[in-house]
C-alpha cells in the first residue's frame, strides 16, 4: 500500500500493482475500499501509440496488430473521432474506451449546444477522466453504474483556441499534457525515440514520419500501410483518419534501412 | 328622445362574447379630495388622465364647475364625470332660475345620486361635491352606484388611500383656510407620488361664502427636465413620395374657411424646439 | 396554503399572483381551479451596442397594479464577476417583466458563468453566454421565466455586442433593443436615432430614389444622452416607469455603473 487518502466520503487506497483488479467487486465492496490500479496501460495487449503535437496539428498513430490472416483489418478501430476538432487513440480494453468516447462525444455535443462554441481539448479530457471514479455504488448508496474501473488509457488529440494539444488520460482519472507521448506495450522504447527526435518546429509531414518511424522501431511485424493507422487534427481540416492512399504515401516517405 | 342610445347594445354584446375587446375609455385613475374649514370648503385634484398604463393627458382638469358656489371633483371614466357634471350643472341652473334662489349643495348631490342610481353604476362617475349655499358649507362624495357620504374630509379615486392617510394623520377640527388648502394639496401630492394612476400637478378650488377661487396648477412638482439632445431634423429628411397642392379657392368648394387668430398663450400644445 | 396566498381568491380580480379566478364548475361536478403564479412588475429596459462599448439601462421602479413596491429595484446586473458586487465582470444582463423570475434567471446565469470559468479555465465569451442564456430560457419552455432579457458585452473583436431574448429563448444579436412596459414607446425612437430609420439624405433624389441616411457608429456620450432622453420621455407617458435610471456601460476597461434620478410621480 503506498498512498492512502480521503476523497470526499470514500476511502481511496492506491496500489502499485494491478493484481487487485482481479478481485471481484463484491470482495472490494466488503473491504470497504476502492482500489485504483496505478497504470493499467502497462498491462496486457496494448499496442504502441506514439503521438505528436506540432504547431500545425496533432498526429495520432497506432499499430493495428493483425492477429489472424482472416481478420478484417478495417474492423480494428483504435483511433476514433470525438468531435470535429478532437480525436483519440486507445490502448487497453477497447470496449471500455467505447463508453468513454461515447461520454466524451455527448459532452462535446452538449457544450456546443449550450455555448455555441467547440469544447476545449482539456475540458474534453477532464470530462472523460470524471468517469474514472464512477464505479462501485455511490456515497449515498446509489445504484452502481460500473462494477470496476476502466481498463484503458487514451491519448486525446485536438485543436482549439490554444492551438493543437495532446493529452494522456490514465485509467486512474489523472491526465497530463504532452508534446509527444507513447503508451502501450512498446511504449518505453517509443517514448525514448520521441524524446530524442521531437522538437517544437516539427512540420505536419515531419510529424507523420516521426510517428511512423517510432512505431516501426517497436513493432514486431514489419511496418506497412496495412498494419498501421494515422490520423491528424488540424485547424483547417479538423480530425481526419488517413485513407489507404495517404497511408501508403506516408509509409513510402519513410527512410528504408 | 332624451337619454342614451342603446341600439348597438345587442351587437356589441355579441361581439364581446366572441372575444372582441371592449373599447378602452380614458379613465381619470385619480386622486381627488375635499376638506371643509371654518367658513368654506376646499377641493383638490391631480391632473393625470390615463388609458391603461399610458398617460393620456398630463395636465387635464378634474375640477368641474356646477354653479358659481358649487364645484365638483371627478374620478372614474373621464367622459362620465364630464357629462354628468355638465348635465347636473345645467339642470341646477334651470332649477335656480325657476325657483329664484341660489342652488344648494344637497340639491346638487341628490340630483347626481338619482341620475347615477338610475343607471345602475354603468355611468362610471365618482365625485366629490363641494360648495357653499345659504344653508352653509357642504361636502359630499357620490359613488357611481348612487351612494353618498357627508364628511368633513373626503378622498376618492385610485389615490384615495394615499390621500386619506394624510388626512387621518394631519386633519384637525377648526382648521383655517390656509391650513385646509395645504392639507388638501399635501393629500393630492401623496396620491401623485404613491399612486401610479395619479400624477403631474395639483389643482385646487376654494369656495367661501364670499367667493370661489380656482387655483389651476396650484403646485407643479413634476416639471419635465430639458432634453439632453436636440432632435431637429434637416429639412428634406423625410421622404416625400407624392405632392399635390390644393389652392384655398378649391378647399372653399368643400368647406368654409375662416381666418382664426392664433391660439392663446398657455393652452399651446407641447412641441419640441 | 391560505397564508401563502393571503388574498380573497374569489373576489380579487386585480393583478393576481395566485388563484385569482373563481373556480368554475363543469358538467359532471368537476371543479376547475386556475393557478397563475406570475405578476407584472412593470418597468422598462433598453440596450444599445456601440463601436467599442455596450450600454444596458433600466428604470429602478418596481410596481404591482397601481402601487409602487420600491423606488430602487435594479433591473440591470453584472454577470460572472469575482464577487457579489460583480467585480471584473465583462458581461451584463437586463431583465424586465416578472421580477422574481428575473432575479432567479440572473442568479442562474451568474453561477453558470462562474462555473464555466472554473471548468474551462477561461472567461466565457458573450457569444457563448448568449447561447447558454437561450438554452436556460428554453429549458422552461412550458413554465417560462416571464421576462424580456437583454444581454450585453464585447465580442471577440472588442466590438459592442447586444443580444435580446423572448421569454422562451428565441434570440438575436442587434444594435439596439427596448424591453418592458415602455418598449413600444422607446423602440421607434431608437430605430430612428440609432439606425436612422425613416431618415433620408436631403436632396439625394426624388421620392423612392432618395438615399437612406447612412449609419454612423454612435459615440459613448451621445449614446448615454439618447438613453436618458428615452427614459425621461417614457416616464412622461408611462405610469409604470420612473424613480431612477440605472445604466451599466461595458468597455474594454470593465463595467461602469451610472445612476441618475427620474421623476417620481
Amino acid at each position: 500500500m503506498i498512498v492512502e487518502s480521503t476523497l470526499s466520503r470514500r476511502k481511496v487506497v492506491c496500489f502499485k500493482s494491478n493484481t487487485l483488479l482481479k478481485l471481484s467487486s463484491l470482495v472490494r465492496r466488503q473491504l470497504g475500499y476502492i482500489y485504483l490500479p496505478d497504470l493499467i496501460v502497462e498491462q496486457g495487449n496494448a499496442d504502441a501509440l506514439p503521438q505528436v503535437a506540432t504547431g500545425e496539428g496533432v498526429i495520432l498513430g497506432v499499430e493495428k496488430r493483425v492477429t489472424s490472416t482472416l481478420l478484417e483489418t478495417s474492423s480494428v478501430e483504435k483511433i476514433v473521432e470525438i468531435d470535429r476538432h478532437i480525436g483519440c487513440a486507445m490502448s487497453g480494453l477497447q470496449a471500455d474506451a467505447r463508453s468513454m468516447v461515447e461520454h466524451a462525444r455527448v459532452e462535446s455535443q452538449n457544450h456546443a449546444f449550450h455555448y455555441n462554441e467547440p469544447l476545449r481539448v482539456e475540458s474534453c479530457t477532464q470530462a472523460i477522466c470524471d468517469l474514472a471514479l464512477r464505479f462501485g455504488e455511490g456515497a449515498e448508496g446509489e445504484e452502481s453504474i460500473m462494477s470496476r474501473p476502466f481498463g484503458v488509457a487514451l491519448l486525446i488529440g485536438g485543436y482549439d483556441e490554444d492551438g493543437p494539444q495532446l493529452y494522456h488520460a490514465e485509467p486512474s482519472g489523472t491526465f497530463y499534457r504532452y508534446d509527444a507521448k507513447a503508451i502501450g506495450s512498446g511504449s518505453e522504447g517509443a517514448q525514448a525515440e520521441l524524446q530524442n527526435e521531437f522538437h517544437k518546429s516539427l512540420s505536419l509531414a515531419e510529424a507523420e514520419t516521426l510517428v511512423l518511424k517510432t512505431l516501426k522501431q517497436v513493432m514486431e511485424e514489419k511496418l506497412d500501410a496495412k498494419n498501421v493507422q494515422l490520423a491528424s487534427v488540424t485547424k483547417e481540416k479538423g480530425f481526419r483518419i488517413y485513407a489507404d492512399e495517404e497511408m501508403a504515401a506516408c509509409v513510402a516517405r519513410l527512410p528504408t534501412n | 328622445m332624451p337619454g342614451f342610445d342603446f341600439s348597438n347594445h345587442a351587437r356589441n354584446a355579441a361581439l364581446h362574447a366572441q372575444g372582441f375587446p371592449l373599447p378602452k375609455a380614458t379613465s381619470t385613475g385619480t386622486t381627488i379630495v375635499g376638506c371643509i374649514f371654518d367658513g368654506g370648503v376646499v377641493i383638490a385634484a391631480d391632473t393625470r388622465a390615463t388609458s391603461g398604463p399610458i398617460v393620456a393627458d398630463k395636465n387635464c382638469e378634474k375640477l368641474h364647475y356646477i354653479s358659481p358656489q358649487i364645484w365638483c371633483a371627478g374620478a372614474g371614466t373621464a367622459a362620465d364625470t364630464e357629462f354628468t357634471t355638465a348635465l347636473i350643472s345645467s339642470q341646477l341652473e334651470l332649477h335656480a332660475l325657476s325657483t329664484g334662489r341660489n342652488p344648494r349643495v344637497v340639491t346638487c348631490m341628490t340630483m347626481l345620486k338619482q341620475h347615477l342610481f338610475q343607471h345602475q353604476g354603468h355611468i362610471g362617475a365618482y365625485l366629490v361635491v363641494a360648495g357653499v349655499d345659504p344653508t352653509g358649507v357642504g361636502l359630499f362624495t357620490v359613488h357611481a352606484h348612487g351612494s353618498t357620504d357627508k364628511l368633513p374630509y373626503v378622498t376618492m379615486g385610485s389615490g384615495s388611500l394615499a390621500a386619506m392617510s394624510v388626512f387621518e394623520t394631519q386633519w384637525k377640527s377648526n382648521i383655517d383656510r390656509e391650513g385646509a388648502i395645504k392639507l388638501a394639496a399635501d393629500a393630492i401630492q401623496a396620491g401623485i407620488f404613491n399612486d401610479l394612476g395619479s400624477g403631474s400637478n395639483v389643482d385646487v378650488c376654494v369656495i367661501t361664502k364670499e367667493k370661489t377661487t380656482l387655483m389651476r396648477n396650484y403646485i407643479r412638482p413634476n416639471e419635465r427636465e430639458r432634453k439632453q439632445r436636440s432632435y431637429v431634423f434637416k429639412r428634406g429628411t423625410t421622404a416625400v413620395l407624392r405632392e399635390k397642392v390644393v389652392e384655398r379657392v378649391d378647399i372653399g368648394k368643400y368647406v368654409t374657411v375662416h381666418e382664426v387668430p392664433l391660439e392663446a398663450e398657455g393652452e399651446k400644445m407641447e412641441v419640441d424646439a | 396554503m391560505a397564508a401563502l396566498f393571503g388574498q380573497d381568491a374569489l373576489t380579487d380580480n386585480g393583478p393576481g399572483y395566485a388563484f385569482s379566478q373563481a373556480p368554475s364548475s363543469a358538467a359532471g361536478g368537476i371543479r376547475e381551479r386556475s393557478f397563475y403564479p406570475y405578476t407584472d412588475n412593470g418597468g422598462s429596459t433598453l440596450g444599445i451596442a456601440g463601436e467599442d462599448f455596450t450600454i444596458l439601462a433600466g428604470d429602478t421602479r418596481s410596481t404591482s397594479g397601481y402601487n409602487i413596491n420600491t423606488r430602487y429595484a435594479p433591473k440591470v446586473f453584472k454577470i460572472g464577476g469575482d464577487d457579489s458586487e460583480g467585480t471584473n465582470a465583462t458581461i451584463i444582463l437586463s431583465v424586465v417583466g416578472f421580477a422574481a423570475d428575473g432575479q432567479i434567471l440572473k442568479e442562474r446565469l451568474d453561477t453558470i458563468v462562474k462555473m464555466y470559468r472554473y471548468q474551462h479555465g477561461k472567461p466565457m465569451s458573450v457569444k457563448a453566454c448568449a447561447q447558454r442564456l437561450s438554452t436556460i430560457l428554453y429549458g422552461k419552455r412550458f413554465f417560462p421565466y416571464y421576462v424580456h432579457a437583454i444581454l450585453g458585452g464585447l465580442d471577440e473583436e472588442g466590438k459592442g455586442a447586444l443580444y435580446s431574448y423572448d421569454p422562451v429563448g428565441s434570440y438575436e444579436r442587434e444594435q439596439c433593443r427596448a424591453g418592458g412596459a415602455a418598449a413600444s414607446l422607446i423602440m421607434p425612437f431608437l430605430d430612428n436615432q440609432v439606425n436612422f430609420k425613416n431618415q433620408y439624405v436631403p436632396e439625394s433624389g426624388e421620392g423612392h430614389a432618395l438615399q437612406e441616411r447612412p449609419r454612423v457608429p454612435l459615440k459613448r456620450k451621445e449614446t448615454e444622452e439618447l438613453v436618458r432622453d428615452a427614459f425621461t420621455s417614457a416616464v412622461e407617458r408611462h405610469i409604470e416607469v420612473g424613480d431612477g435610471l440605472q445604466m451599466l456601460v461595458v468597455t474594454k476597461d470593465g463595467v461602469e455603473e451610472i445612476y441618475s434620478p427620474l421623476k417620481r410621480d
